[in-house]
């Protein structure tokens, strides 16, 4: 299966790169951050209201970095025109696409494990056992929001409008799992795992959909030209 | 100028032929390259030699598969068990990860294309830029990156060789070091060349051609770049 051993390596680069630069993690980290102070500040003593806006506000702060960090992976590869040379050398070309899902992925699931342990102090956030329920949400979500940017950024790309199609494009299509992190988040910390299953399951169907969509139209979406 | 290192012969590769025939491309009302024809294998360097914006750098890329022609085609005859040849192309850009090192980026391309890394980690002492393998390629002067870009080609073990401005950004030492280097290492790959009419490239090639206004033509010798006409690209 060399797509897959393709596939980890060039994750292996993305996450590299990105670790020696950091950019697009501490500006997420950072919007999180701003975000849940001025909550934090806005709600007052009002404790309760800050928890129940807790999920809506990390998960918009992970929207922001599957963007940021979609756009910044693509260009990686377009910079210096490094992407013919990944083109021509690749027998199955679908590792690109692999390999950007698998390492915007990972970057995602740093960020959530960051951004929660912020909402946690800032927020108030209460952790009871069920809380473990969250590591398959926040897996599911990553891999949904990776698919789904991936593939967008490239088809923005392709069209020639990518400044302007990718936020028409991709924000609309992120709503379904950022909504189902959003509801499944929110009925894990009210201590109703059950309830976030149905929403589990949505943002699975999306990062199925999107990946295979990916893994059939890649190649065709970003080519070298 | 010290000897390049002989690391061997390319792999036992397949003999290859490209046949490019009626090779057109426009880009609007632009003739980049217009009815090119080409035959070529494997054992022959080929140098296309023209001035800024004659269609030279469009022709490498629409001969490396980067590119789509207008009318035209690209084809590959190969001998027995063959499919089609694996090309390294190395065009204006370096085609680098430049917040990875030399060393990275040849690891990765070795990996990727199924070689040795390590032959190509020694390419880096064979171009004299050994002692720069550990700098994140973003860091490194153009003349550095060029010589590490030309080692992640070859470090892939290439069928074909396709290289645009083979000496830019080179003083004489580095020049002389990529020609050694391109003469020790690409004696049985086909080898695609262009140029503005440098007489390194010259020298190294078997067959000469002249590319103008999208035009591209066999020489006997170099006659001297022509003036490109406006509405051409390059």
């Amino acid at each position: 299966m060399n797509v897959f051993a393709d596939a980890a390596l060039l994750a292996a680069k993305d996450l590299r790169a990105e670790l020696r630069s950091r950019g697009a993690l501490v500006a997420a980290g950072t919007l999180g951050a701003v975000a849940f102070v001025v909550a934090a500040m806005a709600a007052g003593p009002d404790r309760a209201q800050l928890r129940q806006l807790a999920p809506a506000l990390t998960w918009l702060a992970l929207l922001y970095a599957a963007i940021a960090m979609a756009d910044r992976l693509d260009l990686v590869d377009r910079r210096d025109d490094a992407f013919s040379a990944l083109w021509l050398a690749l027998e199955d070309r679908r590792a690109i696409y692999l390999g950007k899902v698998l390492a915007l992925a990972v970057v995602l699931l740093v960020l959530q494990g960051v951004l929660f342990g912020l909402a946690v102090v800032l927020l108030d956030l209460p952790l009871s056992g069920e809380a473990l329920w969250l590591a398959p949400v926040a897996v599911v979500a990553a891999l949904g929001a990776a698919a789904t940017s991936v593939l967008v950024v490239a088809l923005a790309g392709a069209s020639g409008q990518r400044t302007l199609l990718m936020p028409l494009l991709l924000l609309p299509l992120m709503v379904p799992v950022l909504l189902a992190a959003v509801e499944s988040t929110g009925a894990i910390l009210v201590s109703a795992p059950a309830a976030a299953l149905q929403w589990l399951a949505l943002s699975a169907a999306q990062a199925a959909l999107f990946a295979g969509l990916g893994v059939l139209v890649y190649e065709h979406a970003a080519t070298p030209e | 100028m010290p000897s390049p290192v002989i690391l061997g012969s390319p792999r036992a590769s397949s003999a290859f032929v490209l046949i490019a025939h009626g090779l057109t491309r426009l880009y609007g009302d632009t003739v980049a390259v217009w009815r090119a024809d080409l035959r070529t294998s494997s054992g022959e360097a080929v140098a296309i030699q023209g001035p800024n914006g004659s269609g030279k750098s469009t022709l490498l890329r629409l001969l490396a598969g980067l590119a789509t022609p207008t009318s035209g085609t690209v084809s590959w005859a190969a001998s027995a068990g063959a499919s089609r040849p694996k090309v390294g192309y190395l065009g204006h850009a370096s085609h680098l990860f430049e917040a990875l090192t030399p060393v990275e980026n040849i690891r990765l391309a070795a990996r990727l294309a199924r070689t040795d890394p390590d032959r190509g980690l020694r390419l880096l002492e064979e171009l004299g830029i050994a002692s720069w393998a550990g700098r994140r390629c973003g860091d490194l002067s153009a003349g550095t990156v060029r010589r590490v870009a030309l080692a992640r080609v070859l470090a892939t073990d290439p069928d074909v060789v396709i290289v645009d401005e083979p000496f830019a950004a080179l003083d004489p030492t580095a020049a002389g070091l990529v020609e050694a280097t391109i003469r020790a290492r690409c004696g049985q790959r086909l080898l695609i060349l262009a140029s503005h009419g440098d007489a390194r490239t010259r020298a190294v090639a078997d067959r000469l051609f002249e590319m103008c206004d999208g035009r591209l033509e066999e020489r006997d010798t170099w006659s001297g770049a022509l003036p490109a006409q406006t509405g051409s690209a390059g």
